[in-house]
């Protein structure tokens, strides 16, 4: 059996399949997308690809849409981030001190990472629905502040922000979770040696955890940058990119151009740009939050 | 090295091996998708049994097995969608040969997704159901559609359909010979209206005019009542709402000339269309922040007595006759303009269609044409006409029996009275963004831009696609 482990052929092999349905689901798209963002084509069978060199990436960057889709989309994920990263490791660290019933809070801060993210979006609607039948607007009415009460997927200073709090409460529980896997492996005598030495909860946390854990902190970081510049469904299902393209991303203006404009060169160019500009965040966050390697 | 040589090769094979499958796979669509005809039978007639009584079908359509393919929204729960079901179960009772794959789907967004596949992989159904009139036209000009001229040529078929219903898809005046649609519904959109709050608020006329209409406003939003109805979220909401002001003071023609590229959407007349729509939001004849209501809430509030009126089309009369307050319900047409006394009869009529796969032939060719005339035949739609109250397209099908009710005959009389009628404003256009291009900026309009702003806004659309 060990001579199989060791086996680099074998283990080849079963890595094979894997790798394949990869490359063929994943790395081929990519190629041809790229391919594509080269040619004007308006999708239909017969119609031959027609070269037009980078125009297709000239007019994106002059689309005004575009521009706006890509402030909404960096936006969106700074809020997310700044939001669901001490959230998601405040709950974490909170939860990990063991307190009576963390396993219940656990769940119920888990939940919504199950729901289907549709599911979640359409619940939201409903709270931040425009009329008095929308739950936030009813609190906000029976609490005496009729004047906060906006229309709030339509207005254009909150709409955005309401998507985001949103996609913060649809994906907290997830990050809570790294962060509580990531507490939980740290070994107690390390903890128990501190509060020898005298460190006091700050001190274990600001100079024991947080940087043991930091590994995971960059994990949801990267995740969050990368999964939300790619941010589609909950824009799709609660404003359909609207009012007017206000909350449009580049995700859902991609969508849009090549399946509804028939514009598949333009939608080609927009994924070609979103997939370099994750490549790009994902390394730049990872080096920005390098730090040296804790060992114990 | 070497292991690391030989591997990247073992990698590479195994990629070009897939590939070469893959295409393979490709081209059998391919070849599927240019015919799906599977011939098991050549007997040349077909015995069906009907009612125990033997028939003789000499139809060709089902000398072979063939199986077809259609695609419409008609899918889910609805009298409409029942019907549906019911046509395609008598046809395959009528024509045992044909096997019919109904793969309708009722959401708008999947339904588009899956035709857009379709037509690019060049694996189009055999019947499908878009709408719009000219962004039809690309798919005609490159043989995805099939010209149904020849079969408007069968008289005992094609002359039960009103007068004109074909001229809709005669694609002539864009530089294509030939028809390339057959009429299903039409859709009549008008004014429903409640009675009873009417009389409250003291109204003792339907509106005629667009002054008589403002006073109407005042009037109900005096007995704090919502005078109509409407909902933004689903923009197409708005963009109806905006057809009716656009034809009765710019008439139908020059929606026309917008997709013809004669006219512009920065025309003063155009630009004035639009204030009047944003001039009615500030007059209160909409609830507040109408333009994140969904359709179905924008319903509810009026078949709920908290909105007066509803701009609708045909494909709400099941509802309304399904309500408590059926009773209290009466139809007008949307007011014109006493400026504009020449566009009083240019009424909103949204045509729907089935399209035919074009490039087919034999069997498969004539299945499908057997199958166009079978739904739209005058025997199908009169039970569309009966069962399920729609508004369809032929002149032979009675609808003026003490089934049909006061709803739908308010808009059978619409129907009758329109002197010009003309759906979208963007269905003379040929540019596939332009019916979100302008449904957006009304919305966006209507959420504080200029009026001029969102004129300019459209145009500019236009403009960067020429």
């Amino acid at each position: 059996m060990e001579q199989y482990r060791t086996n680099k052929k074998v283990i080849f092999l079963f890595l094979l399949p894997a790798l394949a349905i990869y490359m063929v689901l994943a790395v081929v798209p990519i190629i041809q997308s790229l391919y594509f963002g080269f040619f004007d084509w308006p999708g239909i069978q017969g119609i031959p690809l027609k070269f037009v060199g980078l125009k297709n990436f000239f007019q994106m960057f002059e689309s005004k849409e575009f521009l706006l889709s890509l402030k909404n989309v960096f936006q969106f994920m700074l809020l997310t981030l700044v939001i669901q990263i001490p959230l998601s490791y405040g709950l974490a660290i909170l939860l990990s001190k063991c307190y009576r019933g963390f396993k219940l809070f656990k769940v119920f801060f888990f939940l919504p990472v199950i729901l289907p993210l549709t599911a979640t979006s359409l619940l939201w609607v409903f709270i931040f629905f425009p009329n008095e039948t929308g739950v936030l607007n009813m609190v906000l009415h029976s609490l005496g502040l009729d004047n906060l009460t906006t229309a709030w997927l339509l207005n254009p200073h909150t709409a955005l922000n309401c998507i985001a709090i949103t996609n913060v409460w649809a994906g907290f529980g997830y990050h809570m979770m790294i962060g509580f896997a990531s507490l939980s492996s740290i070994p107690e005598e390390i903890l128990e040696s501190a509060e020898l030495d005298g460190a006091k909860s700050f001190k274990k946390l600001w100079y024991i955890q947080l940087p043991i854990i930091w590994e995971s902190v960059k994990i949801s970081v990267v995740l969050i940058v990368t999964g939300n510049l790619k941010q589609f469904d909950m824009v799709f299902v609660m404003t359909g990119g609207g009012p007017n393209g206000l909350t449009q991303l580049p995700a859902t203006l991609m969508y849009s151009e090549a399946f509804r404009y028939d514009h598949y060169g333009m939608g080609s160019a927009i994924s070609v740009f979103l997939f370099v500009v994750c490549i790009a965040l994902a390394v730049f966050s990872m080096k920005a939050m390098e730090r040296e390697k804790i060992e114990y | 090295m070497g292991i690391c040589k030989r591997y990247v090769s073992l990698v590479l094979i195994v990629f070009m091996a897939m590939s070469l499958t893959l295409v393979g796979c490709t081209q059998n669509n391919e070849a599927s998708g240019q015919n799906t005809t599977t011939v098991t039978d050549q007997t040349g007639k077909t015995e069906t049994n009907d009612n125990d009584a033997s028939v003789e079908n000499d139809n060709s359509a089902s000398a072979e097995k063939v199986k077809l393919r259609i695609f419409t929204r008609m899918s889910g729960a609805s009298p409409t969608v029942d019907w549906f079901k019911s046509a395609l179960e008598d046809f395959s009772k009528e024509y045992p040969n044909i096997e019919i794959q109904d793969d309708s789907v009722s959401q708008e967004a999947a339904f588009n997704n899956k035709f857009k596949t379709d037509l690019a992989t060049g694996n189009l159904p055999n019947i499908f159901s878009l709408s719009g009139i000219a962004s039809l036209v690309k798919y005609a000009e490159n043989g995805a559609l099939m010209d149904v001229t020849e079969i408007i040529n069968d008289k005992d078929w094609s002359d039960g359909f009103i007068d004109g219903a074909f001229e809709y898809w005669n694609f002539e005046s864009y530089g294509v010979n030939g028809y390339y649609a057959v009429p299903d519904r039409v859709s009549p959109e008008l004014v429903v209206y409640n009675k009873d709050l009417f009389a409250k608020a003291g109204i003792t006329k339907v509106p005629e005019t667009m002054d008589e209409l403002y006073d109407a406003i005042d009037k109900l939003n005096a007995i704090e009542v919502t005078p109509i109805s409407c909902g933004g979220k689903d923009t197409w909401r708005v963009g109806h709402f905006h057809n009716q002001v656009l034809y009765k003071w710019c008439g139908i023609e020059k929606a026309k000339a917008l997709g013809a590229r004669t006219a512009k959407w920065t025309d003063p007349d155009v630009v004035e269309s639009l204030n009047v729509l944003k001039n009615l939001k500030d007059k209160g004849a909409f609830m507040k922040n109408f333009e994140g209501v969904d359709y179905e809430t924008e319903k509810k509030l009026f078949l709920s007595e908290k909105a007066a009126m509803i701009v609708n089309g045909s494909w709400f009369i099941g509802e309304c006759n399904s309500s408590e307050i059926k009773d209290k319900l009466g139809t007008f047409a949307f007011p014109y303009f006493k400026e504009k006394p020449e566009n009083q009869g240019s009424y909103v009529i949204y045509p729907q269609s089935y399209q035919l796969k074009g490039n087919v032939t034999g069997a498969e060719k004539e299945a499908q044409i057997a199958l166009i005339k079978f739904l739209t035949g005058k025997e199908a739609q009169q039970k569309l006409a009966t069962n399920v109250q729609q508004m369809v397209a032929r002149k032979d099908v009675s609808t003026d029996g003490p089934e049909f009710t006061e709803i739908f005959r308010g808009y059978a009389a619409y129907v009758k009275n329109a002197k010009a009628s003309g759906g979208d404003s963007f269905d003379y256009d040929q540019l596939s963004s332009m019916q979100d291009r302008t449904r957006n900026s009304l919305v966006g309009m209507l959420l504080g831009n200029t009026p001029e702003a969102a004129a300019k806004e459209i145009q500019d659309e236009i403009d960067k696609n020429k």
